[in-house]
């Protein structure tokens, strides 16, 4: 099966400090790749640019068998949901429930009773139904994360790269969020992930990464 | 340069710009301003910054010189088609309040680029009362807050697909209140905890404060303040002579 992405002698360098040193790495598009590696090593980097948002890269990068560079960043947009690491960025809406629905209608229809009753449906599962209307700031910082999660839900037939989600989740989030995935993964999608902590994704992770001094190592799952 | 020697010139140039009176004197001032905004920021980088800063200004500026040009009906008549009569002070007065406007929109984009905690020290080294610097220092800090804020924004909306130009022009205004609101209220919530760690940090606790950090004038700092000054009184006395 060809690689979605596809990641050939990658070196990336920020300020002189080279992150990447000539990496290579193959993600699949039904499978989840985990990523993990301490403070500062370039998890959050990588993500920038799978997902498109760090052009200033050496080597080559392949997304569905073309250059990544010539991909328009619309394209990308409509294959690929990402979360930042920074929770607040990731939210728009002054409320859950708005914010949700802006992922729903996107401006451009009007909000309807269809819309409405999925919207319920996944503020309940994400257990933040109680807290739809509250102002967003006024939210913990893993009831946003929640939020966040749950907007995984409007993007379904994309590919997913979250960068440290279980920041300030509690074990009940997390436990969410793993089962989010694993339905992810069973409708045939994937996802990649950025995480200090591998061993909370093992049940879902087909391939496990650590990046280290500039390179990256699979250390644990497919060959 | 010393974040005091910015102020200088960001003061003088932008008086200056009040009191000029004729379209050539505006011109060189903005030339001079110009000059200056390339020579303290010579990288293609932050070129590109302000440019992105400017952008929507300058379509704002474009607009007001349209009413200016259409509504003030004094002197000759320069052109007339239609409805549209153009006289010849709207002319003048459209071009000069478009200079004017565009040299203290550059000369102010100097200001942004410093950091608020420089801010604050070169108010305090012309022993302005704390309090007053902190205000005005804290406004370019929360302009810089606002600015990353919408950025997050923009960059959100390109993420859920959203293209703003796109959407119909009857939902425009609430998506845009949707958008602003938050961002607003957010700026709210950080200043609400900016106070309480300026509390607990003891402000005003104490008649005077001491700082960590020093910062002193170079003598390129004093060689140009002293240029600026000089050169204020020269233009203020030809225009008072004039």
């Amino acid at each position: 099966m060809n690689p979605y992405f596809s990641l050939q002698n990658l070196s990336f360098s920020y300020n002189d400090k080279s992150i990447f040193n000539e990496i290579n790495l193959e993600i699949q598009r039904n499978e989840v790749t985990v990523i993990s590696g301490e403070n500062g090593t370039g998890k959050t980097t990588l993500c920038k640019i799978l997902f498109g948002l760090l052009t200033q890269y050496k080597g080559n990068i392949a997304f569905e068998e073309k250059d990544f560079l010539s991909i328009d960043q619309t394209y990308i947009t409509s294959k690929i949901a990402y979360i930042q690491e920074q929770t607040q960025n990731n939210l728009l809406g002054a409320t859950p429930n708005e914010d949700l629905a802006i992922w729903q209608h996107k401006f451009q229809k009007k909000d309807n009773d269809q819309f409405k009753e999925t919207r319920d449906a996944i503020l309940k599962r994400s257990d933040i139904k109680e807290q739809a209307e509250k102002p967003i700031w006024a939210l913990s910082a893993g009831q946003q994360k929640r939020v966040v999660l749950a907007s995984l839900l409007f993007n379904k037939e994309k590919f997913w790269i979250l960068d440290d989600p279980l920041f300030s989740l509690d074990s009940k989030g997390i436990n969410i969020l793993l089962s989010i995935l694993a339905q992810h993964k069973l409708s045939g999608s994937g996802a990649c992930i950025a995480t200090q902590r591998p061993k909370t994704f093992s049940l879902v992770a087909d391939r496990i990464y650590e990046i280290k001094d500039t390179t990256i190592e699979q250390i644990a799952g497919n060959r | 340069m010393n974040a005091r020697t910015y102020l200088v010139i960001t003061i003088i140039i932008s008086t200056l710009s009040l009191v000029q009176r004729s379209v050539t004197q505006l011109c060189i001032l903005l030339a001079v301003c110009v000059l200056f905004v390339g020579f303290l920021s010579p990288t293609k980088k932050r070129f590109v910054h302000l440019w992105k800063r400017l952008r929507f200004l300058l379509i704002l500026i474009l607009f007001i010189f349209i009413l200016q040009l259409l509504f003030r009906h004094h002197g000759e008549v320069l052109f007339h088609w239609s409805f549209i009569t153009l006289y010849s002070e709207g002319m003048l007065i459209a071009f000069m309040v478009s200079i004017r406007l565009l040299i203290l929109l550059l000369i102010v984009s100097l200001l942004f680029d410093i950091p608020y905690y420089d801010f604050l020290l070169a108010l305090r080294g012309w022993k302005i009362p704390y309090e007053f610097c902190l205000m005005i220092a804290s406004t370019f800090y929360f302009v810089h807050m606002f600015e990353d804020q919408l950025k997050t924004t923009k960059d959100q909306l390109r993420f859920r697909e959203i293209n703003f130009g796109k959407i119909p022009l009857f939902r425009k205004f609430h998506a845009f209140s949707a958008i602003i609101f938050p961002v607003l209220a957010h700026a709210m919530h950080t200043v609400r905890y900016r106070a309480i760690a300026l509390d607990i940090k003891g402000f005003r606790l104490h008649p005077n404060r001491t700082y960590y950090i020093s910062q002193k004038l170079k003598w390129f700092d004093y060689i140009i303040q002293i240029i600026c000054v000089l050169s204020f009184f020269l233009v203020m006395y030809l225009l008072l002579k004039s």
